[in-house]
C-alpha cells in the first residue's frame, strides 16, 4: 500500500484526540473534540471501506514494522473481512455514542472523552492486530479506560462492580499470557525462531493435550468478556462495557481460538456449545425477573451472547458468519436500546420500569425508537437480529439439533421478557405524575437513534453486503480451522455434510464464479504467512474437510 | 416468464409505502385514511391484473417465480426475497386486499374521530404489508418474515388502545403465544434446510420425498405446531378470544379475515410435505376438529358480541384444518375464502352495532355486552340485513356462501374419517344455534335499551355500510364460484382454478350422488335444528334447555373451560418461581457469592503482596507475572522430555 496508514491512522487518531483534550477547557468544546475526533475515524474507516476487496480473504492495508526484535514482535496490522466489520461498527457506535450521551454525562466530561477515545484505539488495535502480542498489549490496554469510565458512570454498585470485573479479567488474562508466551515458545521450539506472528502461529503442530490446555486459557479470557455463565456477574453492574466487550472477546474466539487450536476444539466445541445454549436460556430466565430496566438490558445481554458464541463454535460458515453479523446487530440494537434508555433515565432519575408507564401519549417519538430497539432484540425478521441468529440456529443445527433446539426457545423466552419490559415502560395509563411533563427527544437524540434504527433495519433487509465482505475471510479461517481436524468433532451429530447439494454458487450466490481466492484454494492460508512465517508441513491444509 | 410479473413487487410494496408517507409526512387523520385505502385499492387492482394474467397462461405455466433481489447469502444457504404467483397465492392476494380494501374503508368511518387515526392507518397498512409477503413469498423464510410482521401488526393493533391495561396484556398475549409456534415453525425451517438444502418452495417440494423422509413427520408437525399458533387452533387458542380488545375494524381484517388464516395457507402451500406424513394428515384433521366442536361450544354461552365471533373464528379455522388434514385442500382454501367473506362481515356488523351503542348506551354499560342490546332490527335496518345474510352464510344455509365450502369439507370428512364427519356434523348444528343466538339477542324481539338511549341510536353512516352491503353480496353468492360436482358437472370453477397447485396429490374419493345428496341433506337439517334451538330459547324466551342440560356443562361453556386459568397455574406460574429462583439463588447466591468469595480471597492476597510492595500497577503486573510463570512452567513441565 502506498497511500496513507489508514489502519494506523484509525487507531492511533483517537489517542492523539484524547491528548488534545488534555489542553481544551471547558465541557462543550471537549465535547465537541472527543465527537469530531471519532467522526472523522469514521470518515477515515469509511474511505478504508471503500477500498476494501472483499474477495480477498487475507488482510489488507498491511503495515508491518519490526518492533522488539529480541522478542520477535512486531508492529504488524491489517484488516480482513471479519475485522474490518467489528471494527466498522466501533466505528460508527463510537461518534454516535458520544453524541447520544451528549448531556447525560455531565460530570468529568473531559475524563469521560478522553477515555472513550482511548478505549476507541485500543479496540481498534485488538480488530487490526496480526502480531498476537501486539493484540494482547490492546487487550490489557483496555483495562485502563474501562476501570475509568467505570467510575465515571457510577452507578450504585460500581465500585463492587469495578473490583469484580476486574479480578475475572486479570484471572483470564493471565492465562492468556501464559497461553500466548508458551505458543511463542512452541514456534521457537520447532522453527528455531521466536515469533508472535499470528499466521505464523496458526501454522503449528501442537499436540492436542496443549491444545486442550492452551485453548482452555484463551477460552477462559474471552468467556468472561463474552461475557459466558458462569463468569457473567460483573456485567450487570457494569452494563456500559457490555456491548463492547462482547464484540472484542468474540472477535478473540474467532481470530485465535478456532485456527490456533483445531485439535483441542474436538472436544471443547460441543462443550462451548452446550454451556452458550445454556447461558441463553439462563440470561433469558432472569431478565424475565427484572424489574430494573439496566440489569434487564443486562441479562438479556448475557443471553444473547451466549447466542455468538453458538455461532462461533458451530464451526461452520453459517454460524460464524452468522455471530459476527449478531455481533453487529447487537451493538445497534442493545446499543440502541441502552442508549435510549440512558436518555429516558435522564429526564426521570430512575432505572425502574414500575416508575414508568404511559409514555406512549406523552413521549411518542422516543415510544417508537425504543419499540424498534424492543423489537429487534426480539429477533423479529426484517431488522438486523434475525439475520444474524437464524444463520447461527442454521450453523448449529448441523452440528447438534438438540442444542440449536434449546438456544430457539430463547427467541420465545426473549419476546416475554423485552415486550413485558415494553409494556410497563410505554404502554399502560399514565400513573405517575411525573411522567406526564416529561420531554420527548431532542433533535440531537433522534438523529442519534434513527441513525441506529437505519443500520437496524439496512442489515435486516439486505445484509447481503456485509455477508460478502467477509465471506472469503471466513471461509479461509474455517481452512485453518479444520486444517488438523481429521474427522468432525466428535459428539456432535454431521448430518449435514451428506443431504445438502454443495453448491457455493447456487441461485443468488454474489461470489463470482472463477474468484482467484475461491473457497477451498489450498493455497489460500499462505498469503496470511507474510515474509517472517515459513510455511511448515501444515502449511497445505486439508481442504477436504467441508468448510463452505 | 419472469419479465411478465416483474410488476409483482408492488402489490406489498405500495402499503408499506402508505405507512411510510403515513407515518413521516402525513399530520392529517382525514386524508391518513384516504392514503391507506388508495394503496391497497392500488394493490387490488395489481392484484386483478395478477389474476387475469395468471388464467391467461396454460395449466402447466401457473406457476411463476419473480427474484426482487437476493436476501440471505452464506455459503450453502441461500434465500432470496422473491415472490411466487400461482393460483393458491393468487387467491390469497385477492382476499387479502380485496377484503382488506373493505375494511380499509370501514375503518375510515369507524376510526376517523379517534385521535390516533393516523397511526392506526399506518399500522393497517404495515399489516397489509406483511400479509401479502406472507401469502407471495416463494421461500420459507420470506413466509417468516411476514408471518412475524402479521404478528407485530396484530400485537400494535390488538394494544392499539394501550392506555387500558387489559388491551396491553392482550397484545403481549397473543406475541407470545403466537411466538411459541414460531419457535416450532423456526425448528420446522432448520429441519428442512437440513434435509433438503434449501427453504425455496420449489427446490423442497420438487425434492425426492426419500430426501425428507426421515423427517418428514417431524418436520411437519413442527410446521403445524406454528400454523396452531397463528391460527389460534387449541391449545394454542388462547390469544385470539382476548385480541378483541383491539378496534373492531382490526378483529375484522386480522383475526378473522386475513392474519389468522395464514395458517391454513401455509399447510395447504405445504401439502406436498403434508401429504407425505399420515401421522402429521391425521393430527392436522383432529386437532381442526377438536378446536372446531371445542370453541363452538364455548360460543355457545359468551355475552360478549365479539368474542363470540372470536371463539366462532376458532371454530371455523378448525373446519379448514379439517377439511386440510382429511386431504380437501382445495375445501380448506375455498372455506378461508367464504369464511373471509362472512366473518369480516359479521365483525364489522358486531362493530357498526358497538359504534352505535358506544355513543347512546349511559356511561358504565358494556356495548359489547349482548344483554345490553336487542331490538336494534329497525334502528339500524341495514346492518341487520347484512349480518342476516352473513349468519346464513356461517350457518352453513343453501345457498349462501358457507353452505358450499362447509359441505365440502364435511363431505371429505365423510369420506375419509366417519367419527371427524360427526364431530363436523356437530360443531355445525352449534355453529347455527351461537350465531342465531348472536343476531336475536343484538335485533331481534324487545330492546333492553332505554328509551333515551334508543333514540340515540343511529344506523352508521355510509363508508361503513356500503362495505357491509358488498361483503353481504359476497357472502350470499360467494359460494357459487365452487358450485359441487353433483349440480352441474364442471361448474367448480374455484376447484378448477386450484387444480393446477394440487395437481400432485391422489385423486380425492367421491361417493356416489345420492350419498352426497343425503348429506347435503343432513347438514342442512342439524343446521335447522340449531336455529330452531337459538329461536326457541331466545325469541319464544322458552327455557328449555335451562332444564335439559346440567349446570356444570353450561359453567364449563361460559368459563371456557378454565384453560387460562391453568395456563396459569401450570406455566406461567411456574415459570415466574423459575426465573425467581435462578435470579436470586442460583445467579446472587451461588455463582455471584462463590465468585464474590473467591474475589475477596484474590484481594487478600493482594492486601498480603502489597504490604511488600508500594504501589497498585506494580502489585498488578507482579501477579500477572508470577501467575504467567506458573502455568507457563506448567504447561512447559508437561511438555518436557
Amino acid at each position: 500500500m502506498t497511500e496513507l496508514p489508514y489502519l494506523s491512522l484509525i487507531i492511533w487518531l483517537p489517542v492523539l484526540g484524547a491528548v488534545l483534550l488534555l489542553f481544551v477547557k471547558g465541557d462543550t468544546a471537549a465535547r465537541w473534540v472527543g465527537f469530531g475526533v471519532s467522526a472523522l475515524v469514521l470518515v477515515l474507516f469509511a474511505v478504508c471501506f471503500g477500498a476494501f476487496k472483499a474477495h480477498l480473504g487475507e488482510p489488507q492495508f498491511v503495515e508491518r514494522m519490526p518492533w522488539i526484535e529480541s522478542l520477535g514482535v512486531s508492529y504488524h496490522i491489517g484488516a480482513d473481512g471479519i475485522s474490518i466489520l467489528l471494527a466498522g461498527i466501533t466505528a460508527l457506535m463510537w461518534p454516535l455514542a458520544l453524541l447520544g450521551t451528549w448531556t447525560i454525562v455531565s460530570e468529568r466530561v473531559r475524563a469521560y472523552q478522553v477515555f472513550m477515545l482511548l478505549m476507541e484505539t485500543t479496540l481498534m488495535g485488538v480488530f487490526f492486530s496480526l502480531d498476537l502480542f501486539l493484540f494482547f498489549l490492546f487487550w490489557e490496554g483496555m483495562l485502563i479506560p474501562m476501570y475509568f469510565l467505570i467510575g465515571i458512570w457510577g452507578y450504585e454498585n460500581s465500585a463492587r462492580a469495578a473490583l469484580k470485573f476486574f479480578l475475572f479479567a486479570v484471572f483470564g488474562s493471565l492465562l492468556m499470557l501464559a497461553a500466548v508466551i508458551t505458543l511463542a515458545f512452541l514456534h521457537h521450539q520447532a522453527h528455531d525462531v521466536l515469533t508472535f506472528e499470528i499466521a505464523a502461529l496458526y501454522q503449528l503442530s501442537i499436540p492436542p493435550e496443549v491444545q486442550f490446555w492452551l485453548a482452555l486459557a484463551f477460552i477462559a479470557a474471552f468467556a468472561v468478556k463474552v461475557p459466558m455463565v458462569p463468569f457473567h456477574t460483573w456485567l450487570p453492574d457494569a452494563i456500559v462495557l457490555a456491548v463492547v466487550l462482547v464484540k472484542m472477546a468474540a472477535y478473540g474466539f474467532i481470530r485465535l481460538t478456532l485456527p490456533l487450536f483445531p485439535d483441542a476444539l474436538t472436544e471443547l466445541a460441543p462443550l462451548m456449545c452446550a454451556v452458550a445454549a445454556a447461558g441463553i436460556v439462563y440470561g433469558a430466565l432472569i431478565a424475565l425477573a427484572q424489574s430494573d430496566i439496566r440489569r434487564m438490558i443486562a441479562y438479556s445481554t448475557i443471553s444473547h451472547a451466549g447466542f455468538v458464541v453458538l455461532g462461533v463454535f458451530a464451526l461452520n460458515q453459517h454460524g460464524i458468519q452468522g455471530a459476527v453479523v449478531h455481533i453487529v446487530s447487537l451493538a445497534l440494537s442493545t446499543g440502541g436500546l441502552f442508549l435510549a434508555a440512558m436518555m429516558l433515565v435522564q429526564r426521570r432519575n430512575t432505572w425502574d420500569m414500575e416508575a414508568y408507564g404511559g409514555l406512549w401519549h406523552t413521549i411518542p417519538v422516543f415510544s417508537a425508537f425504543l419499540l424498534v430497539f424492543t423489537l429487534a432484540s426480539v429477533g423479529l425478521p426484517g431488522l438486523s437480529s434475525f439475520v444474524g441468529e437464524f444463520l447461527i440456529l442454521v450453523g448449529v443445527f448441523q452440528r447438534n439439533i438438540l442444542i440449536a433446539a434449546v438456544a430457539a426457545t430463547g427467541i420465545i423466552l426473549a419476546a416475554v421478557y423485552m415486550l413485558r419490559m415494553y409494556r410497563k415502560v410505554v404502554f399502560g395509563p399514565v400513573t405517575k405524575e411525573e411522567n406526564r411533563g416529561i420531554r420527548d427527544l431532542s433533535f440531537r437524540e433522534t438523529a442519534v437513534l434513527a441513525c441506529m434504527t437505519l443500520f437496524i433495519i439496512w442489515i435486516g433487509v439486505y445484509p447481503n453486503p456485509f455477508l460478502r465482505t467477509m465471506e472469503a475471510s471466513v471461509q479461509k479461517l474455517l481452512v485453518q480451522t479444520h486444517r488438523l481436524a481429521e474427522s468432525p468433532p466428535a459428539g456432535m451429530t454431521q448430518v449435514s455434510i451428506e443431504p445438502m447439494p454443495a453448491d457455493p454458487n447456487g441461485p443468488g450466490d454474489p461470489v463470482a464464479p472463477g474468484d482467484p481466492a475461491a473457497p477451498g484454494d489450498p493455497a489460500a492460508p499462505d498469503g496470511l504467512t507474510g515474509p517472517n512465517g515459513p510455511a511448515g508441513p501444515d502449511a497445505t491444509p486439508d481442504t477436504s474437510q467441508d468448510t463452505r | 416468464m419472469t419479465e411478465s410479473f416483474s410488476y409483482i413487487w408492488l402489490i406489498p410494496f405500495l402499503p408499506l409505502l402508505g405507512a411510510f408517507i403515513n407515518v413521516f409526512f402525513n399530520r392529517n387523520p382525514r386524508v391518513s385514511g384516504m392514503i391507506a385505502c388508495a394503496t391497497v385499492a392500488l394493490s387490488f387492482l395489481l392484484a386483478l391484473g395478477v389474476f387475469f394474467q395468471l388464467i391467461g397462461l396454460p395449466d402447466g405455466e401457473r406457476s411463476v417465480d419473480v427474484v426482487v433481489y437476493s436476501w440471505i447469502t452464506s455459503g450453502t444457504f441461500a434465500v432470496d426475497v422473491a415472490f411466487l404467483v400461482d393460483p393458491l397465492s393468487t387467491v390469497m392476494m385477492l382476499v387479502v386486499t380485496g377484503v382488506g380494501l373493505l375494511i380499509h374503508v370501514y375503518s375510515i368511518g369507524y376510526m376517523g374521530k379517534d385521535a390516533c387515526c393516523v397511526r392506526y392507518f399506518s399500522y393497517l397498512n404495515l399489516f397489509m404489508f406483511a400479509m401479502l409477503i406472507l401469502v407471495m413469498g416463494n421461500n420459507f423464510l420470506l413466509m417468516f418474515v411476514g408471518w412475524e410482521g402479521v404478528g407485530l401488526c396484530s400485537y400494535l393493533l390488538i394494544g392499539f388502545w394501550c392506555e387500558r391495561r387489559s388491551a396491553a396484556n392482550a397484545g403481549m398475549k397473543a406475541f407470545v403465544v403466537n411466538r411459541i409456534g414460531d419457535f416450532a415453525f423456526i425448528l420446522g425451517l432448520l429441519l428442512i434446510f437440513l434435509y433438503a438444502g434449501s427453504l425455496t418452495y420449489a427446490d423442497v417440494f420438487a425434492a425426492d420425498p426419500a430426501v425428507l423422509a426421515p423427517v418428514i413427520t417431524a418436520v411437519t408437525l413442527l410446521l403445524f405446531i406454528g400454523a396452531m399458533g397463528k391460527s389460534a387452533q387449541v391449545p394454542l387458542h388462547v390469544w385470539l378470544p382476548d385480541a378483541m380488545e383491539g378496534p373492531t375494524p382490526v378483529s375484522a381484517l386480522i383475526h378473522a379475515a386475513t392474519m389468522v388464516t395464514a395458517g391454513v395457507y401455509m399447510v395447504a402451500r405445504c401439502h406436498v410435505l403434508f401429504a407425505q406424513s399420515a401421522t402429521a394428515m391425521t393430527v392436522v384433521a383432529v386437532v381442526g376438529a377438536v378446536t372446531a366442536i371445542f370453541a363452538a361450544y364455548i360460543a355457545l354461552t359468551q355475552y360478549d358480541i365479539k368474542r363470540v365471533l372470536a371463539y366462532s373464528t376458532v371454530s371455523q379455522l378448525g373446519y379448514m384444518f379439517l377439511a386440510c388434514g382429511v386431504g380437501y385442500f382445495t375445501a380448506g382454501i375455498f372455506h378461508l375464502v367464504t369464511h373471509a367473506f362472512f366473518k369480516a362481515l359479521l365483525f364489522m356488523g358486531a362493530g357498526s352495532v358497538i359504534h352505535a351503542l358506544e355513543h347512546a348506551l349511559e356511561k358504565g354499560k358494556d356495548p359489547q355486552d349482548l344483554r345490553n342490546m336487542g331490538g336494534l332490527r329497525d334502528l339500524m335496518p341495514v346492518t341487520y340485513k347484512s349480518m342476516l345474510l352473513a349468519t346464513l352464510a356461517i350457518a352453513g344455509i343453501a345457498p349462501f356462501a358457507g353452505f358450499f365450502s362447509k359441505d365440502l369439507i364435511l363431505l371429505g370428512a365423510f369420506v375419509n374419517a366417519p367419527v371427524l364427519w360427526l364431530v363436523g356434523l356437530a360443531t355445525g348444528a352449534m355453529t347455527a344455534f351461537y350465531m342465531f343466538r348472536l343476531l336475536f339477542m343484538t335485533f331481534g324481539g324487545e330492546t333492553r335499551l332505554s328509551r333515551d338511549e334508543t333514540e340515540k341510536v343511529r344506523e352508521s353512516s355510509r363508508v361503513m355500510t356500503i362495505p357491509l352491503v358488498l361483503l353481504a353480496v359476497l357472502s350470499t353468492v360467494g359460494g357459487f364460484i365452487g358450485i359441487p360436482h353433483v349440480f352441474a358437472s364442471g361448474m367448480d370453477r374455484f376447484g378448477g382454478f386450484l387444480a393446477p397447485v394440487f395437481s400432485g396429490l391422489p385423486e380425492a374419493q367421491v361417493p356416489s350422488a345420492s350419498v352426497e345428496l343425503a348429506l347435503m341433506v343432513l347438514a342442512l337439517l342439524v343446521a335447522a335444528a340449531g336455529i330452531w334451538g337459538a329461536y326457541t330459547v331466545y325469541v319464544r324466551g322458552n327455557r328449555v334447555f335451562d332444564r335439559l342440560v346440567p349446570r356444570a356443562l353450561y359453567t364449563l361453556s361460559l368459563e371456557k373451560f378454565y384453560v387460562d386459568e391453568i395456563y396459569d397455574t401450570f406455566i406461567v406460574g411456574p415459570v415466574r418461581k423459575i426465573a425467581r429462583a435462578c435470579w436470586r439463588i442460583l445467579d446472587a447466591a451461588i455463582i455471584d457469592g462463590g465468585l464474590t468469595l473467591a474475589a475477596l480471597t484474590v484481594r487478600s492476597m493482594g492486601n498480603a503482596i502489597r504490604y511488600t510492595q508500594t504501589g497498585v500497577v506494580q502489585n498488578y503486573a507482579l501477579i500477572m507475572v508470577i501467575g504467567a510463570l506458573v502455568v507457563f512452567a506448567y504447561i512447559t513441565g508437561y511438555l518436557g522430555p
